[in-house]
């Protein structure tokens, strides 16, 4: 028998911390890519951009650029403040926003502002309409996803207040945004490529593909399949730009990918969703307890057992209640050891020597 | 060893029936005491048994086994027993398991009492409670968590002993564990951590 102690000490640390460790990784990338675009607005020149000013005039290119010219007026007739001055200030914004989100202090809020500036983004773009910046809006989806988990174990929060992240309760809302959040920068990026619209995700695989791999994923189709794909294309994606265009540069180019990856990655590990094909058998804690006995005697069906396993996996206290029958069943078990006091044995034997040799 | 005890019962030699309480006195003792949680009233149980063992040892047939036999006139009387007493209280066995939300989600955080082999004195603690507790299962529930989990009968043996179905046996096996795993949590729950 494992050595476990009455407050759990020696359980396996990972038991239930699978899709903690999941939001971690989604919540670091997508703070790296607040902090990676604030840096670049701080210290362009590390970018391979002369300056402040030569930052300013490539943001407010009127096809290239971030800024269309009716937001670039509100900036500088309505605050006041020149557009150089401005990027400097959202920099520097960005990277706190994204400092604080690695570290997991006020996780919630910070995803949430962090969407909605990637919906600005979106908004602000001189070619507003034209979904240019598509990758935006599902780094906006799954920043949301984030706000909707919370702070997980690892986080400065998530350590301080002794809280999980609510993925495993509200897993099936986490895991549709990354769907879609992924599907859709997939399609738009297939439809819309050439000029402003080139991304490393429309350049680097054949436009068909990359727009059955978005169709499959928004229709839910074999997700976790496409998922590994799309896993695998990004991590080939992240180095193989790095090594062309340097650190910096190759790191400002797929920002992004790197939040693409995680939710490959997090889907491909967590889910599917309930609202795929084929419809992914999954239990309920009360499905669980019902089916232990038939678990531990080996006679669940080879499918109900993969979904036992798989639930087990992520719920600490199916895994406690699994642990503990196990244990009771050993303790009943043990009674089968007890014996028959001496005493009851010999008046016994002494009624079977008496009474039963006269029988009359 | 095992034809010439019986040859001894059926001949009704008192030395047989000696050596069938050395034989198989635990394993009778045991049940009897479990499922009746009172030693007086095992041994009374025992002795009941031992007379209709000797008064129908020529109806046994030899080709089943004499421990499935005596299972059987021990649990008979057992259970006759328990029947008279009528005092069974009324525990809800079908929410023996842990507090569920609506939707089939624990309620509350399950604790992990488990104890550790090495550790004598905690393991003596659980096996006294699991034993305080099987006396408040419900005689239906209780034979057959005595003969299936205790003795290490077979659904089919139990099913056959009981005259229930295998399923019947197997859910009232189910909830039977999951009242003792109750019990076990809460007496371990309100011990708190060793060493407090």
């Amino acid at each position: 028998m494992e050595r476990i102690g009455l407050n759990g000490k020696g359980a396996p640390f990972w038991r239930g911390l699978r899709l903690e460790a999941l939001v971690t990784m989604l919540r670091v990338a997508l703070g790296a890519i607040f902090v990676i675009g604030g840096l670049k607005l701080v210290h362009p020149a590390a970018f391979g951009i002369p300056g402040q000013e030569a930052l300013a005039l490539k943001f407010l290119d009127p096809e290239m650029g971030y800024i269309s010219p009716f937001i670039a007026a509100k900036i500088i007739g309505t605050l006041g403040v020149r557009i150089s001055t401005f990027l400097l200030i959202q920099g520097w914004v960005e990277i706190v926003l994204g400092v604080l989100l690695v570290g997991g202090v006020g996780t919630r809020m910070v995803a949430m502002n962090m969407g909605l500036m990637f919906w600005a983004f979106t908004v602000a773009s001189p070619l507003v309409g034209q979904l240019r910046l598509s990758r935006d809006l599902a780094l906006m989806g799954l920043s949301f996803a984030i706000a909707v988990t919370g702070a997980d174990t690892w986080s400065l929060e998530g350590h301080w207040r002794g809280r999980r992240s609510q993925f495993a309760d509200r897993r099936d809302v986490v895991l549709v945004l990354i769907r879609f959040s992924l599907a859709y920068p997939l399609i738009v990026s297939a439809l819309f490529t050439g000029g402003a619209f080139d991304n490393p995700l429309n350049g680097t695989l054949p436009r068909g593909l990359i727009l059955l791999v978005g169709l499959l994923l928004a229709a839910g189709v074999l997700p976790r399949g496409v998922m590994l794909l799309v896993a695998l294309w990004m991590l080939f994606l992240l180095p193989a730009t790095l090594a062309t265009k340097g650190i910096f540069q190759g790191l400002d180019v797929v920002k992004r990918e790197i939040g693409l990856f995680a939710a490959s990655l997090a889907y491909l590990v967590a889910g599917p969703d309930r609202w795929t094909w084929p419809k992914p058998r999954r239990l309920r804690c009360r499905d669980v307890v019902d089916l232990l006995l038939a678990y531990v005697e080996d006679s669940l069906r080879p499918m109900d057992r993969r979904a036992f396993e798989a639930h087990i996996v992520d719920c600490i206290n199916c895994w406690r209640i699994l642990k503990t029958y196990r244990e009771t069943m050993a303790l009943g078990r043990q009674l089968g050891d007890d014996t028959i006091p001496m005493d009851v044995h010999e008046r016994l034997d002494a009624f079977v020597r008496g009474r039963l040799s006269d029988p009359s | 060893m095992s034809a010439d005890l019986i040859a001894a019962l059926k001949a009704r030699h008192p030395a047989g029936f000696s050596q069938l309480l050395s034989k198989h006195g635990a394993m009778m003792y045991r049940v009897a005491l479990r499922l009746l949680g009172s030693k007086e009233d095992a041994e009374d149980v025992l002795q009941e048994t031992l007379v209709t063992a000797y008064e129908k040892i020529h109806t046994f047939e030899e080709r089943s086994a004499l421990t499935s036999w005596l299972y059987r006139i021990l649990t008979n009387a057992a259970l006759m027993r328990l029947r008279m007493r009528a005092r069974d209280r009324e525990v809800p066995m079908n929410h023996a398991g842990p507090a569920m939300t609506e939707d089939g989600r624990h309620a509350k955080e399950v604790g992990d009492w488990s104890v550790s082999s090495e550790d004598v004195l905690l393991r003596r603690e659980a096996l006294s409670t699991i034993r305080e507790a099987i006396r408040d299962l419900p005689e239906m529930y209780r034979s057959v968590y005595v003969l299936a989990e205790i003795e290490g009968l077979s659904h089919q043996e139990v099913a056959t002993l009981l005259d229930l179905q295998v399923g019947t046996v197997k859910v009232r096996l189910h909830r039977a564990r999951l009242f003792l795993r109750g019990a076990l949590a809460e007496y371990f729950q309100d011990r708190g951590p060793r060493g407090r």
